[in-house]
């Protein structure tokens, strides 16, 4: 089953001359796999998740997410589809700083209108399934970057989306953390079937993917 | 969504309470000038009107138009009635021209004749000198009269009227007191005697030229209208407002003064909060774009940015109200007194010199909806703002 696919996918950005972050790209990622986008910097790897996850809009082509089409969504919609169906991983984390880690993973649930009970048992079986329960009461400032991130990926997965796109989740992070990172998601795209599309240049990342795609100048090169 | 607007206005501990006191600063002034102004206003009203003129007269109709003896009418039984059912005090006037003489002195002036028990004007506080009457025969002059006639308590004067029959009136009346009230016209110009006295002078036989009405209720205005309907076709009711138009003026002027005053006090809290938010939008661009890339709308997030503002503008108000409560309570029973030259000035205008404060829930409750109603709107350009640009470049380019 295709979560996502994309139809000639393209961004360009004219300051002075014309740059193609991302050309004319044709891609598809079945359900359950995880995936390294990997490429250069500057290649056009955050462009292209952007673009999938329907936070900028295509300049050309089109990009299908569980078959609908997203380039086409209003905003209120579209808010509402990444709200139910996809998760985002950032390299700074970008946990809320006024929210304790239990909070920050809640608030998706909250959004979502997941009653109070509900939301408490699924937010800590995530907690438990990372092994990040102690984090529960902290802040992000009282935490590491390390833990940060798994708050962070409990935050994307809780609601089981269908799709979650992860920027240089591991830029930030040291190697032994980068790595546990990288197996965390593995095991939960393994255990849930949740399909994984992972930005990086980090070979740590790229070593423990399945697939591996490389990005060039905004094209796909190698797949 | 409110634990999240409410721990971040508590981020910039600083900011927040310097925000909150400059609310409830501006709630404070707000609502203890609004406070001394209606209470002001009240007391000045009341206190205008009792110097002499009541909140309310009934008059022959045409009388108030031309003021002329002839049109004079009869409290008969029907009329007392009526008035004794209204919970008004009243009494009757005669009120007319004349000449007043002391020795080779002669001066114009306006004569009443009073119920001296049932008077209700503050005349019988007035007395500098001497004592108020109390039978026939006696006469209260204004202060700057009896410097003019160059006369003194226990003096008798000639007071010559023409009656209201055409006739010559006049009698020799015994100075009891002199009055000063501050208002030139009365303290240069008018002479007091009883009604008795003033009925034979003008040769009345029994008539009145006016009925004065005063109370302190706040619905007068109500009560004076249903008194109206039922009034004789022939009689009339005038108000303080019409029989004293210079007094109305000067509290309107003196209220679009301080409306100027109000304008600029709501800026301060507007430009306050609008400055507060835009900072602590524009310092949490980042996060906010990630609230709306795990898929909040854009009008979710001004609805957040609204509730950050609400919190402001509640804190702000709470406190300002909590501060402001006793303040407005202590002028309710300690009005500013105005003093020395002033006093005089204030008397002059017949503004009170005494300056209560009025402690009514429809201050309070005006102000906060006020302070409110900008805090929305204050939150709103913000939030534009901030969600106005791409969310791409949000999340890219800000650490
Ligand atoms: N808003 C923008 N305006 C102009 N050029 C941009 C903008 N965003 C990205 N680019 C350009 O697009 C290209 C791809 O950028 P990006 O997707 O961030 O690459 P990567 O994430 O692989 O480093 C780069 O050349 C970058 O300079
Ligand atoms: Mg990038």
């Amino acid at each position: 089953m295709e979560i996502v696919k994309t139809e000639n996918l393209s961004k360009y950005y004219t300051d002075g001359t014309i740059v193609k972050a991302v050309d004319g790209v044709n891609l598809t990622l079945k359900k359950g796999e995880f995936t390294a986008l990997v490429g250069p910097s500057g290649s056009g790897k955050t462009t292209l998740l952007n673009l999938i996850g329907g936070i900028d809009k295509p300049s050309e082509g089109k990009v299908f997410i569980d078959g609908q089409e997203i380039s086409l969504m209003p905003e209120k919609k579209l808010a509402k589809f990444r709200l139910h169906k996809l998760g985002f991983v950032f390299q700074s984390f970008n946990l809320i700083p006024v929210l304790t880690a239990y909070e920050n993973v809640e608030l998706i649930l909250l959004f979502q209108g997941v009653p109070k009970n509900e939301r408490r048992e699924r937010v800590m079986r995530i907690f438990k399934e990372l092994g990040i329960e102690e984090l529960a009461d902290r802040t992000p400032s009282k935490m590491s970057g390390g833990q940060q991130q798994r708050v962070a990926i409990a935050r994307a997965i809780v609601h089981t989306p269908s799709l979650v796109l992860a920027d240089e989740p591991t830029a930030n992070l040291d190697s032994e953390n980068a790595i546990a990172i990288v197996e965390l998601m593995k095991k939960m795209s393994e255990e849930k079937g949740i399909t994984f599309l992972i930005a990086t240049h980090d070979s740590r990342v790229f070593e423990r993917t399945r697939r591996i795609i490389k990005i060039i100048d905004g094209k796909i090169h190698e797949d | 969504m409110y634990k999240v607007a409410w721990r971040n206005l508590w981020r910039n501990k600083r900011r927040t309470i310097l925000t909150i006191s400059a609310i409830a600063f501006s709630v404070l002034v707000l609502i203890f000038m609004l406070s001394i102004e209606s209470g002001t206003y009240e007391y000045t009203k009341d206190y205008a009107t009792k110097i002499w003129n009541g909140k309310a007269r009934i008059f022959k109709k045409g009388y108030f138009q031309k003021e002329t003896i002839t049109k004079s009418f009869t409290v008969d039984k029907k009329l007392k009635k009526l008035l004794e059912s209204t919970s008004f005090s009243w009494c009757k006037r005669i009120d007319g021209y004349g000449l007043v003489s002391f020795g080779d002195k002669t001066y114009g002036a306006s004569i009443s004749g009073i119920e001296p028990e049932r008077e209700i004007s503050a005349i019988s506080k007035k007395i500098r000198e001497g004592k108020y009457i109390n039978s026939t025969g006696q006469v209260l002059v204004g202060w700057r009269l009896a410097k003019n006639l160059k006369v003194k308590v226990g003096d008798k004067i000639a007071i010559l009227v023409q009656g209201r029959d055409g006739s010559l009136g006049a009698k020799l009346l015994e100075i009891t007191g002199i009055f000063k009230t501050g208002v030139l016209d009365l303290d240069r110009g008018k002479v007091i005697t009883t009604l008795e006295d003033a009925d034979e002078l003008f040769s009345m036989g029994g008539r009145v030229t006016t009925v004065v009405l005063y109370s302190k209720t706040r619905d007068f205005d109500k009560k004076l209208n249903s008194l109206e309907k039922k009034l004789p076709p022939e009689l009339e009711l005038v108000t303080w407002q019409k029989m004293m138009p210079e007094l109305l003026e000067m509290i309107e002027f003196d209220r679009a003064g301080a409306y100027i005053m109000y304008l600029i006090l709501i800026m301060i809290v507007a430009f306050g909060l609008l400055n507060t938010l835009y900072m602590s939008t524009f310092e949490r661009r980042k996060e906010l774009a990630v609230l709306r890339a795990i898929g909040l709308t854009k009008g979710e997030v001004r609805a957040l940015i609204l509730k950050e503002s609400f919190f402001l503008a509640l804190l702000g108000t709470i406190t300002g109200i909590l501060i402001s409560l006793p303040v407005v309570i202590y002028f309710v029973k300690h009005p500013i007194k105005v003093g020395g030259k002033m006093a005089e000035f204030f008397e002059s205008l017949l503004f009170a010199p005494l300056m209560p404060a009025l402690l009514s829930w429809k201050i309070f409750a005006g102000v906060s909806v006020i302070i409110f109603i900008f805090a929305i709107i204050m939150a709103i350009f913000p939030g534009i703002r901030v969600t106005r640009e791409e969310l791409s470049q949000q999340l890219r380019f800000e650490k």
